[in-house]
């Protein structure tokens, strides 16, 4: 309080207009303000400058670039409060009904006694993990993590591979994902995380997450609004609060954080329906893709045949109707070995 | 600082009586909260103290006809102050506009009302354009916190605690960032003041 007053009483009218627009506007405050506005007619003339032209700027209310942050930020601040509600209400019961088992079944537990569980998946296999706060984990393919519940706090180590999480809200637990170097810890929220060979793919489908370091506390600030469809490289160094509908990749090699907005998140997310479509995507981008759910090592012979653009949909569960696919729509030819699947270009016929 | 009924306008708590006693209650909780701030924002406007009681009565009059004001008063994400001082602050410009007109008016001594004179000239528009197209771009190259603050506040009518829990920031950073981004329009306002001034 002590700074806001030494800011009305010597600094520029900008600390005034900030203290007035506060609720919190203090006694000593006001008077300060009265006194500068009486006694100073600069300041008074400054003071009416400044706020006769925050009146003409209220046109740029309808500005796009102001909608945008408007209509981001207020859905979400609404939709994070009807959440805490329901939130807020579901851990009180979660909270007596866990009480209650314990009191029956293991009344000598130790409270902060943490419970580790592994999960990992084969290639092609996808597992559904449904944790006792009501979050949900989908594992994709070849995929392995770690789950660490105890009363203080929710951990998950995604080892290798790709899965989403679905987050129950638990006012007093935070729902971190280790990642290394860097954690991401959610907000309310829905998102994919998938790991790279030299990185991490974060895409953010409902609600936001914090990415942070490990030991930090929470304050992250919001993404810088890109271009439409272009990139932002983003401090590794500082916190980022990663809001739906982003999605941030990790380069470890470069040590770069880059972000975007993709038209739509369907890519991220739609191998939990056991499909992935292509659209205008060159063969090498699908062959990669479909490698990670084929037990048999699928590799190009002919550069000639890698950047060929693909146009289709395709089931992770049945990688080998998916290469006749290919065959069919693309000058390619499959052959297929005991320990390997091989594509070339179909003109050498 | 709850002050007796009989002190306010009365004006003002017969319109509210008149819109029902849930009204009238909001009308004199409202007054109650920020009449202060009202009355300090006045004077920066340099309103001679006499008629600042008149000015605060007016805005409350114009309070009461506005549509669904319980629902934005009780609006969670809205500051009511920020609100207020945004219709004063339209009242105020709105108001000083015609004072210009009429004083122009007086001065010139034509045969000519006082709509027409109203009537933005086509160097006003250029220059109105100019500047807000100035302020567009200062927003615009704010550092992301200022701007969003400041979008979130002045747009968005929301409070700083509001922004500070969705900014995950804290009231005094929101306020920082508040400060900073009022500068930099203080700043651009300036420029374009005395590049205003030179061209004369």
């Amino acid at each position: 309080m002590l700074k806001n007053l030494q800011g009305i009483l010597g600094g520029k009218v900008e600390h005034a207009l900030v203290r007035l627009w506060s609720d919190e506007l203090s006694e000593p405050e006001a008077a300060a303000i009265h006194n500068r506005l009486r006694g100073d007619p600069a300041y008074r003339e400054e003071f009416r400058g400044s706020v006769a032209v925050l009146a003409r700027m209220e046109e740029l209310a309808e500005d796009g670039e102001t909608l945008k942050i408007l209509g981001g930020h207020r859905r979400l601040l609404q939709e994070r409060r009807t959440k805490r509600r329901v939130a807020l209400s579901l851990a009180f019961a979660v909270v007596l009904a866990i009480g209650a088992a314990l009191t029956i079944f293991a009344p000598s537990r130790g409270s902060d006694e943490s419970n580790l569980q592994r999960y990992s998946t084969r290639i092609g296999e996808q597992q559904t993990i449904g944790l006792d706060d009501g979050s949900i984990l989908i594992l994709n393919t070849a995929g392995q993590l770690v789950v660490d519940y105890s009363e203080q706090d929710r951990r998950i180590l995604l080892e290798r591979g790709e899965a989403y999480f679905d987050v129950a809200e638990d006012p007093e637990r935070s729902f971190t994902v280790d990642l290394g170097v860097r954690a991401v810890t959610a907000i309310g929220t829905a998102f994919n995380i998938r790991k790279l060979p030299e990185g991490w793919q974060l895409a953010v489908i409902e609600g936001e997450v914090a990415l942070h370091s490990q030991t930090e506390e929470l304050s992250p600030s919001p993404l810088p609004v890109p271009a439409d469809g272009e990139a932002v490289v983003v401090s590794v160094l500082t916190q980022h609060r990663v809001d739906q509908g982003w999605v941030v990749e990790f380069d470890a090699i470069r040590n770069e954080l880059r972000a975007f907005r993709p038209e739509s998140m369907d890519r991220y997310q739609q191998w939990r329906s056991g499909m992935l479509s292509f659209y205008r995507e060159p063969l090498y981008r699908v062959v990669q893709e479909l490698n990670r759910y084929s037990d048999k090592k699928i590799l190009i012979e002919d550069t000639s045949a890698m950047e060929l653009k693909v146009y289709t949909a395709v089931s992770v569960h049945d990688i080998d109707s998916a290469l006749r696919g290919l065959e069919l729509a693309l000058p390619i030819k499959v052959t297929r070995h005991f320990d390997r699947i091989v594509i070339s270009g179909a003109t050498g016929d | 600082m709850s002050r007796p009924i009989a002190s306010r306008h009365n004006n003002i708590v017969t319109l509210a009586s008149r819109n029902g006693p849930g009204r009238r209650q909001l009308v004199e909780k409202l007054f109650d909260e920020h009449a202060r701030a009202l009355r300090l924002f006045l004077l920066g406007w340099s309103v001679p103290q006499d008629q600042i009681d008149d000015l605060v009565q007016e805005l409350f009059t114009r309070l009461m006809s506005v549509a669904g004001l319980e629902e934005k008063m009780s609006d969670r994400t809205g500051s009511n102050r920020s609100y207020l001082l945004t219709m004063a602050n339209n009242m105020l410009v709105d108001r000083e506009r015609k004072s210009q007109v009429r004083r122009a008016y007086m001065t010139e001594q034509r045969e000519t009302d006082l709509e027409r004179m109203d009537e933005r000239t086509p160097e006003r528009i250029v220059a109105a354009q100019l500047e807000l197209e100035a302020m567009r771009s200062v927003i615009r190259s704010m550092r992301l916190n200022w701007r969003v603050a400041f979008v979130l506040q002045r747009f968005g009518n929301m409070s700083y605690e509001d922004i500070a829990i969705h900014m995950g920031v804290t009231v005094r950073q929101v306020e920082r960032y508040m400060v900073q981004a009022m500068r930099r329009i203080r700043e651009e306002r300036r420029k374009i003041e005395t590049a205003g001034e030179a061209s004369c």
